[in-house]
């Protein structure tokens, strides 16, 4: 269930999709809910990040300009309910049948370093930015790698913090997930396949299954750049930013990336009568909805609520076979 | 088929409220928006202005409702003051003026028919539900009693789902399933025929009101409805007529 809380002169109005009765009454003033996405910025890592829809109210809730609100979702308490996004609501249209206002993500104060080396792992390195004279967070590493790779690395100028270790994050083929009601940030890794969730037809709906083009290399910046082969009858190669001077640690990285984009991806659809999988979470099936069953193991690296259909999307990399 | 049309409500007053559960929420058009005491049993309090003939409320749990009716016109006055000759206070009250009490708990609904007031009457409704249990209700409606004629039979009833139903998915998110009525009534021509499609269609289009449906009396339906498209009616001689219309409860 959608509960969707709207901050107006200090007061709370409490509206869903549809007339709640719980602690407090969730009236239903939400017309529709256009897709609030998150997802992580790269398919191999980085950060997680919202894309916010719109939203549409019933006329009859007259609202300002601006409107501060939290996107929370539960089962059946509001005690229970999990924040999906906090932000501002802006309005985009009245008009005799709707009023549509969209979603935008606060932003984070930029926080810019120079001329930094670092020659450490890269759990040490989260911390350092994390620390309260820089990006001001508390740290989660428990779903990080054992045995965090190391950082060998000197930054350049004016460079953006969260930017960089976002970007170093997904060269380690991890992510970064930042709770601001916590002010905390986790760090997972999604290279660890053990999946948490294992689901039967019964808990999904028909779903699609993808594979992306193949790359003939994956090649690092840098003097000098190394590189891992593809596949030879592909057209394109992949690059990215490498944050070690070592061989072997960026060919280590290169090659995970490399296994990422040849692995399988699949869109996964859910209903809304259970708990939505979180980014990073490992989920399994097979899929018997298909005349040949396909067996799938992914890392969740996107979620798509769809409120309107009372469905998820769950977009995922991994072994997909059938 | 009688409707309570307008409304003479005046103030609304609720003994108990649970948080946010404000006794003003039974004055909008949804049943599933509540009010809830803080208890098992509490007292919605109604002072009227105007006609009054009928009162209703939708959505509540509640097991017993007791109604009295007092007339807050009176009072007492003090021991030093009195009454020259020939004048005096009227009686007290009286429980006598209500004609009818129906009530559905299934469906959540009471409601009251009086000996119309035109003058303004306190109405107090003590409702009770199970013992640790939060009584509730979410709509109440009071005003004139307007009665519109006999249902004629056959009398339509079937069921609106609101659900989210993929049928290529097959799933289904299971949300509210109201009750729909398609009905004719035999009306008089120069009152009920056009009291209902002037003082009440033409007056609120589909706004969702509180309506008897009821036919000579042996089967009646309490509902909190609105008109699904406008009504249609015909006049079979200079004296009476036919209306048609279909009704969908709310939410």
């Amino acid at each position: 269930m959608l509960l969707l809380e709207l901050h107006v002169g200090g007061e709370i109005i409490r509206c869903s999709n549809q007339d709640l009765s719980l602690t407090n009454p969730w009236d239903h003033y939400v017309k529709r809910f256009f897709s609030l996405r998150v997802g992580i910025s790269q398919p191999w890592g980085g950060l997680a990040v919202p894309d916010f829809g719109e939203v549409e109210f019933s006329p009859d809730l007259v609202l300002p300009v601006a409107v501060p609100c939290r996107v929370l979702f539960t089962l059946s308490t509001e005690e229970d309910a999990q924040l999906l996004v906090e932000g501002t609501l802006h309005r985009s249209s009245i008009s005799r049948k709707r009023n549509i206002y969209h979603l935008y993500a606060p932003e984070r104060a930029a926080v810019t370093i120079s001329n930094q080396a670092f020659n450490t792992s890269l759990v040490s390195v989260i911390s350092w930015a994390c620390d309260a004279a820089r990006l001001n967070l508390s740290v989660d590493s428990s779903l990080a790698r054992v045995g965090s790779p190391t950082v060998l690395y000197t930054t350049g100028t004016d460079i953006d913090l969260l930017g960089l270790i976002e970007d170093m994050a997904a060269f380690y083929h991890h992510f970064i997930r930042i709770d601001e009601q916590t002010s905390t940030l986790h760090l997972i890794d999604m290279l660890a396949a053990t999946a948490t969730r294992s689901i039967d037809r019964y808990d999904h709906l028909p779903s699609a299954y993808s594979w992306g083009d193949p790359v003939k290399r994956v090649i690092s910046s840098g003097d000098p750049a190394y590189s891992i082969t593809g596949v030879a009858y592909a057209h394109n190669e992949q690059s990215v930013n490498s944050y070690t001077s070592s061989q072997a640690g960026t060919e280590t990285a290169l090659g995970d990336i490399l296994s990422c984009i040849q692995s399988g991806r699949c869109e996964l659809r859910m209903g809304m009568d259970q708990l939505p999988p979180v980014l990073g979470e490992g989920i399994d099936w097979i899929d018997t909805r298909i005349e040949h069953p396909v067996s799938a193991t992914i890392k969740v690296h996107t979620m798509l609520y769809n409120f309107d259909e009372r469905t998820f999307v769950v977009e995922g990399w991994g072994e997909v076979t059938q | 088929m009688k409707v309570i049309a307008g409304s003479s409500r005046h103030i609304l007053t609720a003994d108990s409220t649970d948080g946010n559960y404000a006794v003003d929420r039974l004055l909008d058009l949804h049943p599933s928006r509540l009010w809830r005491a803080a208890g098992n049993e509490a007292t919605l309090s109604v002072r009227t202005s105007g006609k009054t003939g009928g009162l209703a409320i939708f959505g509540t749990n509640a097991l017993v409702a007791i109604v009295t009716v007092t007339d807050p016109n009176l009072c007492e006055f003090g021991g030093d003051l009195e009454w020259a000759a020939g004048l005096e206070w009227a009686a007290g009250s009286a429980d006598s003026v209500i004609k009818k009490q129906l009530v559905d708990y299934e469906s959540g609904a009471l409601w009251i028919e009086f000996t119309e007031f035109r003058s303004s009457v306190g109405i107090d409704i003590t409702l009770t539900t199970a013992a640790g249990g939060k009584v509730q209700a979410g709509v109440i409606r009071v005003g004139e009693m307007m009665s519109l004629g006999n249902l004629l039979y056959d009398i339509g009833e079937g069921l609106h789902d609101h659900s989210i139903n993929d049928e290529d998915a097959d799933y289904y998110y299971k949300l509210d399933i109201v009750r729909t009525f398609a009905l004719q009534a035999k009306t008089r021509t120069k009152d009920q025929f056009y009291n209902f499609m002037s003082k009440v269609i033409r007056a609120n289009g589909a706004v969702p009101m509180a309506w008897q449906l009821v036919d000579d009396g042996s089967m009646d339906w309490i509902v909190f409805a609105k008109v699904t498209q406008m009504p249609q009616g015909s006049h079979e001689n200079e004296r009476h007529g036919r209306i048609s219309a279909n009704l969908r409860e709310v939410l």
